[in-house]
């Protein structure tokens, strides 16, 4: 099961990290069919359709965290 | 008659007294002094002694920050930074084939975020936001993991060594935590812990893995990640870290380290870490 999640990940990873607000892709639950985690950093609904669509199509659960911009160092407190 | 500083009670959980003391009180006599990390209306010193029923109490609040270790042996968990200003956490010791002993922590806390000079660049612990200055030196940049920017290109870490200028200045412990027994990988749903500079000792639970991420960085630069971890918090409410716990070791329950702090979410309770074999082997160092 493992690996089937991994390359659907993957596939997820190509069609989506970087655009419609998607930030982060990865793998909350690698059991059954499993189930990734979109991190979004804004709540686009179009999105989120075109990510639902292929998630049934590829039969796995998503789920979406909008988390806003990741920043390896706050920008404002500077630390 | 002053009551004990036992009788005062530990302080409220989200107030700012990191310290108490007895102090001259004017007119003579003694008064409570407190020392507190930041100023806060919610927190009111009068109404503390208040509802001891010590209102004549004299109580003066000074307001002087976070008490940060200085001591030597430094143990990880503490502050650490270089000397440009950046500040995080000195995760832990590692060590590479030749037995000689590096600070861990990451590319942003000690090497400038790949404009660090190696063999130069000067850090000190605590780091510079915690009140270090250049006489806080504990070694100098030994070598860091450079990030590629651009978005596309995939990085696996954010790390970085620093070689003490004294062995003896640096201890195997990790505050709060203890001694390390190796390192390890971790599975989702696994609890863990970590101590950083910023918010201690706080526990977790590994939620997310195989996380690819694109990061952004001061300039309008973008990096992209692959094969994070993403930790939260097991209480609602906390977060796992906070900015300043970058470079924190995250470890399971058996004390083996799992992974490297490299970011917080500022808006939810998510932290990325990197696996920590990925560092080590990179570095071609082990957990000292």
């Amino acid at each position: 099961m493992g690996s089937r999640i991994e390359s659907t990940r993957a596939e997820a990873k190509r069609l989506f990290l970087g655009t419609g607000g998607v930030v982060g892709v990865g793998i909350a639950n690698d059991t059954g069919h499993g189930l990734l985690t979109f991190l979004m950093s804004e709540d686009q609904q179009q999105t989120r359709q075109q990510i639902e669509s292929w998630a049934m199509r590829n039969e796995v659960a998503v789920e979406f965290l909008v988390t806003g911009s990741i920043r390896i160092r706050d920008q404002k407190k500077e630390k | 008659m002053l009551p004990t500083v036992s009788q005062m009670g530990p302080p409220p959980v989200e107030s700012p007294v990191v310290g108490v003391g007895i102090g001259e009180a004017s007119g003579g006599g003694e008064r409570i002094v407190l020392l507190t990390e930041i100023e806060t209306g919610a927190f009111d010193s009068k109404k503390l002694v208040a509802s001891l029923g010590m209102e004549d109490l004299q109580v003066e609040e000074i307001r002087g920050g976070r008490a940060i270790s200085t001591a030597r042996p430094a143990e990880g968990g503490e502050s650490l930074g270089h000397s440009n200003g950046d500040t995080g956490t000195f995760g832990c010791l590692a060590k590479n084939g030749a037995n000689v002993s590096f600070l861990l922590s990451c590319n942003h806390v000690i090497a400038a975020l790949n404009h660090g000079q190696k063999g130069v660049d000067a850090v000190w612990q605590p780091g510079k936001k915690d009140g270090g200055s250049a006489n806080s030196r504990i070694g100098v940049l030994e070598d860091f993991a450079y990030i590629t920017t651009g978005g596309h290109t995939s990085n696996r870490i954010d790390a970085a060594l620093c070689k003490p200028d004294n062995v003896g200045d640096v201890s195997t412990k990790i505050t709060s935590v203890g001694t390390l027994a190796g390192a390890q990988s971790i599975s989702l749903g696994a609890s863990v812990r970590k101590s950083g500079a910023k918010t201690g000792l706080t526990k977790g639970k590994v939620r997310l893995k195989n996380l690819s991420l694109i990061v952004d960085y001061p300039g309008n630069v973008q990096a992209l990640f692959d094969g994070q971890l993403g930790i939260i918090s097991p209480r609602s409410g906390q977060n796992f870290s906070e900015q300043g716990d970058s470079g924190s070791i995250v470890v399971d329950d058996r004390n083996c380290a799992v992974g490297l702090l490299m970011s917080c979410l500022s808006g939810v309770d998510l932290t990325i870490a990197t696996p920590i074999q990925e560092v080590l082997s990179h570095f071609q160092v082990t957990i000292q």
